[in-house]
Parts: C-alpha cells; structure tokens; sequence
C-alpha cells in the first residue's frame, strides 16, 4: 500500500469517529431535555394521534440502548425524521437547501481568500500609515457582527439606493432561462456574499500580515534581499509563498465559521439556503429540522477539515509520516 | 494629601508608558461600557421591555434618541440594558468554559497517558464541530433561559481554553524548577496549582478575553435567530425583530448593531494589546 | 550511606505503534557504586555521558529499567509514593540552571518556606526565622534584603545560593550537586564551590558532584566515578585518578585539565584522540572508546571490557587484564 494511501486511510479513520460523536450528543441532549422526547423528535404539533404514533415508531417506548441503536441506524441510513409540520423527511429538507449555501459560502472563501492575500501582503510590506489603517479597518471587519453588516448594506444598496433586491436567490416570476437564469442568480448572489465575504477578508488579512512579517524576519529573505533582488519580487516571490501555507491551511480550517457565518447572512437576505430553513425551523419550533441541520452542517464541516487535511498531506510530503 | 497623591500619579505614569496603545484604548473603551452597564438605570429614563412608553416605529428623537420599536418600545433603553446582558452573558460563560477548561486542560497537560489521549480526542472533536450550532441546538431544545444561554455557551466553548492550557503545561511541565519542587516533595495537586499553574495563566488571559468576545458574539447570534431570553433585554433580539421592519424602520437595526459592534471592537482591541503586552517580542517587530 | 547497585536507565527510541519498540537509549548502563556517610564523589563525563540522568534515578525522580538503590539499607526504588515522600527532605539536589529551577513567580521567601511547609509542622513565624537563618548559612546577608524578591532580581551567584539553600532546609543526609557553577560566571564559581565545601564539613553529609570538569571535582570530592556513554569506566580516589589515569578516556579528560606552570605542563604526558564523541543511539560495537582510543586493540573493537581492580582503582579497559 502505498503511503499516501495509507495517509489517506488513517485519517478517514481519525474523522468518521467524529460523525458518532455528534449523533452521540445529539442523542444525549435530546433525552436530557426537560418534558416529553417525542416532541423534540417530531416538532411541535398539535394532534396527539400523530404524536403517538410517532413515539412506536420511533421506538420511544423501548429502552435507552435500543432507542439508541434504533437512532444510530436511523441517521446512518439518511433518515434525520420528518418533519409534520412541512409533511417532508427533514434530510430531504436538508439536502435541498445545500446547494444554495454551498454557493454564497464557496464564492465568499474565493472572494476573501483572494483580497485578503493582497491586502495582506501590502500590510505587511508597506509599513507606516498605509498598515495601520489597514490594521484598523481589519480590526472593524473582524469585530462587526456580520449579520449586522448584512442588514446595514441591505438598507443602503437595497432599499434606499434600490441597487440590489430584497432578498431572494431569483426574481420571483421572470422564468429566466439560460444565461440570463445565472446572471439573475449573481445578481441575488452579490449582497449575501460580499456581506459574508468581508467578514472572512479580515479574518484572512489579519493571517497573512503575521505570516508575512514572519517570514520577513528568516534568513533567506536577507539573503534574497541581499542579492538584490527587487523588493516588489522578494516579498511576493519569496515571502508570500512560504507564508501562504498557513494562510490556505486556515482558510480551509475556517469552514465551520463560514458556515454559521452564512447561515446568519442567509437569514438577512433570505437567500433559500440552510440558514433561512434554520431561521424558519427555530420559529415554528420543527425540532426535527434544527437538529438534522446541526447534523448536516457537522457533517459538512468534518468533511471540508478532512479535505484541507488530506490536501496538505499531499502538498506536503512531511505530513503524511505522522 | 498631596504625598499621596504623587507617587499614585506617577505609578499610573509608569504604567501608561509599558502598556501599548490599543491595550490603553481597549481598558479605557471597555472601562466606559462597564461603567454604562453599571449605571443603566440612572441614565435611561424608561423601563426596559415595556412596551408603549412610546408610539411604535418612532424615529429617533429628544424623547426616544434611538427611536421606538414595534412595540413602542424605548430603544435606547434596551440598547443600555443590552450592554448588560451582553457583558453578564460574555463573562459568566467564559467562567463556564474556564472551569471545564482548566480541570480538561490541566489533567491532560499533566498526566500523560490514557486520560491525555482521551481528553484530547474529545477536545480536537469537540473543536472542529460548528460551536454556535451546538450551542443552538442545546438552548432550542432546553428552554431559551437566560440561564441555558450562559450554560450553553460556556459548554461549547471550554475545548479552546483546555487545549491552550495542555500546551502551556506540556511546555512548563519540562522546566527544571518542576523537577526541582519535585525533588522536595511538593505533591501533585501543589505543583499542579502553585507552581504550574500561575506560569501558565499569563499566556491564557488574552486568549480568556477574546473568549468573552466570541461568547458576546454568538449570543448576538443567537437572539438574532430568535434563540434568546424574550424576558431579558438583548441587542440581539433586537436585530431580529429589526430583521422584519428592514424596509420601514432603519433605527431598529442600526444602533442595537452600533452598540454591539463597539463591544467587540472594545474587546478585541483588549485582547489583541494584551496579546503583544504579554509577548514583547512581537511588540518590537 | 548510599549503595547503587547495577542501575540502569533506557529510553525507548522511535515511533511505537505496537508493543515495545525495538530500540533503546542506554542513558545510564549498569552503574555501581557504594558512599558512606561524609563520602564525597565525583561523578565525571563529558555531556551526553548520563551523568544526570543517573542522579534522577538516585533520587527516584524518575524510574530506573533496572536495579537497586539502597539509602540508608532501604531500597528506594521500591518504596511507594508515601515513603518516599518522607525521606525527600533526607536527599536533596542542587540543579545545573539556578534560573531555571526557581520558580520565577514566587518570591525567595515562598520557595524556601514551601520546603518547612510541607514536612514540618513549624508555625509561619517559626519558618520565616528558618528562612532567615538558612539565608545566612548560604552567605546572602542581610537576609531580609532577599525575601521579597523574585528569582529574576538576583544575580546568578545568589540564585544557586537560594537553590542550595532550598536543597539544605531539612538537613539532608545526601546531596546531589548537578553542574553546580556551569551555568554561572567565572568569577563567582570559586565563592560557590567554597559555599559547598563549607556545608560539606559543616554537615557531614554524603555528596555526589556532578561535572563534565575534573578539575572542580579535584577542589570538592575524594572519590571519582568516570562515566562515558552511560557506563562507569573507572572509580577511585580522585588524588590517584588525577595523577595516574589508568583508562585512556580518563586520560583525555585529565589533559584537558589546564597547568599553570609551563615547566610541568610541557613534560606532561599528551594524549592524542581523534573524533567526537558517538551517538548514544548507535553506540561502537565493542568497548565504546576505541574508535577514539589511541591504545586501541583488536579486542576493544569486539567485546565490551569487564571492569577490573587496579590498585585499588576498577577500571574496564582491557589494557589492564
């Protein structure tokens, strides 16, 4: 077995424990709960025929460690439950809000990963009063809460300035086909992700600025400078490329941020995601919908960490012997 | 009077000149929110969630300087008390979060073997996994009480703290002057809290008071889903019942935002100046 | 009275993933020796040479692979958490970096009180007179100038003061002295090791020093134990030692020792070596000096030489068998 197999294996093995671990406290704080699990478990409806059968089927009735096994299968078979209050299985529910969200978090990690790099790069390099204003707005971008920034850029461009629409992902009736359907898209597109976006920019700034005034400090950047290569060459050349691996490796990392951070932007711009069905969820009180979303979004992020991992054991050979 | 008065002088003097700017700016901005949190009731002229001490959806005016909501309730009123709330919930979970933390970080930085690894298993899951969901799911299913709000976030945010101390006590385990108390017989629990411990407390305050900033945040965060206490006053839950005025009242969202804003920036400023304090190394570069 | 009996100490080396792992780290190998009370030995070896590590099995700071350890005809190694802790205050140990072994934290007055603390049922005025008078013993006057400092605000000098006092508070039968002065300046190591001689007759107690120096050994102890690579290549009266090393490794580190006057030193025997000290991970096989050995034999190269009684020396050098 080659090795990097190997590396592959050891980790998948590190990370699927993570998935039982959430079902696990899931379960836990579901029968800890104060009142009647079953509520929890179907959402808040009114009729107790419903209620009751939903107990049997669940298994409610039974003892905990078949409760448990009878869970445990459950969630392994994709079935997170149903959700009466929508009269649909919550993974379906789930699942068709992904889509959505993958988009407005995918386009603001690009968008961050890229000004953030920059403008980094410059701070760091250019010392003096260009760096300190810098530092200060990374400061504002990294403090604001951004479903703040969200509702205040929505004021501004949407509903004063009418650049931008409501809310939405398409202009509800148009029927765009085609190019026009993605353009449409983008248009909904840019608010939420630029929202998201700036909140991750001074997250990625702030990273790169330490790990390029790191890397100023090393030796071989004196050398380099020494040889008289131009400044311009040697902090892009030869500083960002050695201080870019903490930089990816955060960015990657940061997905669990990202997420919440889009499921709280989601909820300004009601873009259809899984934020928006987690807003909505919350306030019909569909128990069942806000804990497979936790699940869901567990998943995801346990996912992307496994990727960036496995990526970083390719990039780098090191790695993988550990 | 005067006798005393100087050496005090110049003791803050001297002090000033070894703190860095934005730890000055982040005592003194956060010194003025405590003071506000403290003083609520003397500067505000109404009572907090009642509603109709003003006509619902008034702009900002003499009477109401943040407006009304719609309820007619007193923004600025709530935005004062939400100080409070913000600051009680950011401290008293991090306090939380320090008690797991510390007993988590201590047994796994200081007895190696089984526990380290079952411990710190549970900390790398625990901290890969989306906190403000957990903690989300855990005050949705148990009752949004101010109390479950505190509790939640204090459990969801202990594996940070935990993991920082293991690595301060790893390091500061290896030094000869542990070897040392243990040649003269100082036990375990000793070395662990009087010898240990107060080295290791220096590299965790910064990272502590950036802890009470996240909690603050998804607080926030929480109530702007409509997860919060409807009883206590939150900037929070503010935000959210602004969410469904947008269009027609900007007041609602701007200044619960502007307060909250100002405290994290207030706290990050903290964190960061005592961040470079406690690290002089980087305060030269 | 002390008796170490065939001590040794082996690091695990490597990544293990199952079992045992296959490589050792012989830090400290089959190491014997007996001190009677009022004793004085020096234990000699360049660093490397588990010199340290041996002491930390003395004192059961940490476990040794194997062997025996008898203070006072009890076996300490093993006694359980309980009686060892109640003999501590018998054996105690001065460590190589005074910086390093006081806790920068706490003041002169709470580390040596910490010791009275723990084994003694003295009252806090009791064990502030304590401090004061070991303050003295160890030459720091006027005491109270020291109690409210930190560690930080002492000179180097005074610091390996407190360090031998905190090692001195109970009276301790046995004392270990881990490179008392390396870590110091030249110019305070002689008050040092003078500090140590005095409490050395004061007390009568038994002494083990550790140096990579010959030389300072020469100034404190009687006896000598050589150490290179984890094993005991000669033992004996340092005056003997001194003035006719028998291994070839005791040699070396005798040659190294400088002489003031040119006359002497130019008819002084030379001995030539070539090479580093090896790795202890990899050690030669054979005797683990004849790579560097300028009497090297082809039996050196073999089998590792047995330890013999020369003149009332042991030496394991198969010069002599």
């Amino acid at each position: 077995m080659s090795p990097l197999v190997a590396f592959v294996i050891r980790r998948l093995l590190q990370y699927i424990p993570m998935i039982l671990v959430v079902i696990v406290v899931i379960f836990i704080l579901v029968r800890m709960a104060p009142g009647d699990p079953t509520y929890i478990l179907v959402g808040e409806v009114g009729d107790e025929s419903f209620v009751q059968a939903a107990r049997e089927r669940l298994g409610l009735n039974k003892p905990l460690h078949e409760q448990f096994l009878i869970y445990i299968l459950n969630v392994f078979r994709g079935d997170l439950g149903y959700s009466y209050l929508r009269s649909e299985s919550v993974s379906k529910l789930i699942i068709d809000r992904i889509p959505a969200t993958l988009i407005l978090v995918l386009t603001a990690m690009f968008i961050s990963a890229a000004v953030g790099i920059i403008i980094g790069t410059i701070s760091a390099a250019r010392r003096g009063i260009l760096d300190i204003s810098l530092s200060l707005l990374t400061l504002f971008g990294i403090s604001i809460p951004y479903f703040w920034l969200g509702q205040m850029i929505l004021i501004v461009f949407s509903v004063y300035l009418g650049l931008f629409p409501l809310g939405g992902m398409i202009s509800v009736g148009m029927d765009y086909q085609g190019i026009n359907y993605a353009l449409d898209i983008i248009y909904h597109l840019t608010l939420p992700a630029l929202t998201l976006a700036i909140f991750n920019i001074a997250f990625t700034t702030k990273i790169t600025r330490g790990s390029v005034l790191e890397a100023l400090t090393q030796d071989y950047i004196i050398t380099a400078r020494s040889k008289g290569i131009p400044e311009r060459r040697v902090i892009f050349r030869h500083a960002l490329r050695n201080a870019l691996i903490p930089v990816v490796t955060y960015t990657g990392f940061n997905t669990g941020v990202l997420l919440v951070g889009a499921i709280l932007t989601e909820t300004v711009f009601a873009w259809p995601g899984m934020g928006s069905l987690l807003y909505d969820s919350i306030r019909l009180r569909d128990y069942p919908v806000v804990l497979g979303i936790f699940i869901y979004g567990s998943i995801m992020v346990i996912i992307a960490n496994l990727i960036v991992d496995i990526l970083y054991g390719i990039l780098d050979p090191r790695i993988r012997m550990r | 009077m005067a006798n005393r008065v100087y050496p005090l002088i110049c003791y803050i003097s001297r002090l000033t000149k070894r703190l860095n700017p934005r730890l000055m700016t982040g005592i003194i901005l956060i010194s003025f929110l405590i003071l506000i949190a403290l003083l609520a009731p003397l500067i505000t002229w109404y009572p907090p969630l009642k509603s109709l001490v003003g006509k619902p959806f008034t702009p900002p005016n003499l009477q109401h300087p943040f407006g009304t909501d719609d309820l007619g309730r007193d923004i600025y009123t709530n935005v004062i008390y939400g100080i409070r709330t913000s600051l009680t919930i950011g401290v008293s979970s991090v306090i939380i979060a320090l008690l797991i933390g510390v007993i988590a970080g201590v047994l796994a930085g200081y007895y190696s073997g089984i526990v380290e690894d079952v411990l710190m298993r549970l900390t790398d899951m625990t901290l890969i996994l989306p906190q403000f969901l957990l903690a989300l799911v855990i005050v949705a299913i148990f009752g949004q009480s101010f109390q479950n709000i505190i509790l939640a976030i204090g459990i969801v945010s202990w594996p940070g703290i935990a993991r920082m101390l293991r690595a301060e006590f790893l390091s500061i385990k290896e030094r000869p002057f542990i070897e040392a108390a243990r040649a003269v017989g100082l036990s375990d629990m000793r070395i662990i809290f009087g010898e240990i411990l107060p080295n290791a407390i220096p590299a965790v305050i910064p990272y502590v008071v950036l802890q009470v900033n996240t909690a603050i945040l998804v607080e926030a965060g929480l109530g702007f889903l409509g997860v919060g206490d409807p009883n206590v006053p939150s900037l929070g839950l503010m935000l959210n019942t602004a969410q469904q005025y947008l269009t027609r009242s900007w007041w609602m969202a701007l200044f619960p935002g502007l307060v909250l804003s100002f405290l994290v920036v207030a706290l990050n400023l903290l964190g960061d100046g005592l961040i470079d304090y406690m690290n002089p190394r980087l305060r030269k570069r | 009275m002390l008796r170490v009996i065939d001590v040794k100490k082996y690091f695990p080396v490597g990544t293990r993933i199952f079992g045992k792992s296959r490589h050792y780290l012989k830090a400290v190998d089959s190491i014997s020796f007996n001190a009677f009370q009022g004793d004085s030995i020096g234990i000699v070896g360049e660093s490397g040479s588990g010199k340290t590590t041996l002491a930390r099995v003395i004192l059961r700071l940490i476990e040794p692979t194997s062997g025996e350890v008898y203070f006072n005809n009890i076996n300490i190694l093993k006694l359980g958490r309980r009686e060892i802790w109640k003999l501590r205050p018998k054996m105690q140990m001065v460590f190589q970096d005074p910086m390093a072994s006081l806790n920068p934290r706490k003041k002169i007055k709470q580390i040596l009180s910490q010791v009275f603390e723990i084994h003694t049922n003295l009252t806090r005025q009791e064990i502030l007179e304590r401090v004061i008078e070991l303050l003295e013993k160890v030459g720091l006057t006027p005491p109270e100038l020291f109690l409210d400092r930190y560690p930080h605000e002492l000179s180097g000098g005074q610091r390996q003061r407190i360090c031998i006092a905190r090692a001195i508070a109970l009276n301790p039968e046995l004392l270990i002295a881990d490179e008392p002065v390396s870590a110091l300046d030249v110019s305070v190591r002689g008050q040092i090791v003078n500090l140590l001689l005095d409490i050395y007759e004061q007390y009568r107690i038994t002494y083990i020093v550790i140096s990579h120096d010959i030389a300072l050994i020469k100034n404190i102890c009687k006896n000598a134990l050589v150490m290179y690579l984890g094993k005991m290549v000669e033992r004996g009266e340092i005056e003997k030692i001194i003035n006719e090393p028998l291994h070839p490794y005791t040699q070396l580190l005798i040659s190294t020792i400088p002489i003031p006057d040119p006359e002497i030193a130019r008819k002084r025997k030379r001995v030539s070596v070539i090479g580093d000290i090896p790795s202890l991970l990899n050690p030669p096989r054979g005797c683990y000096f004849h790579p560097r050995c300028p009497y090297s034999m082809d039996k050196c190269r073999l089998e590792y030489p047995p330890l013999v009684e020369v003149d009332d020396r042991l030496v394991s050098c198969y010069l002599y068998s």
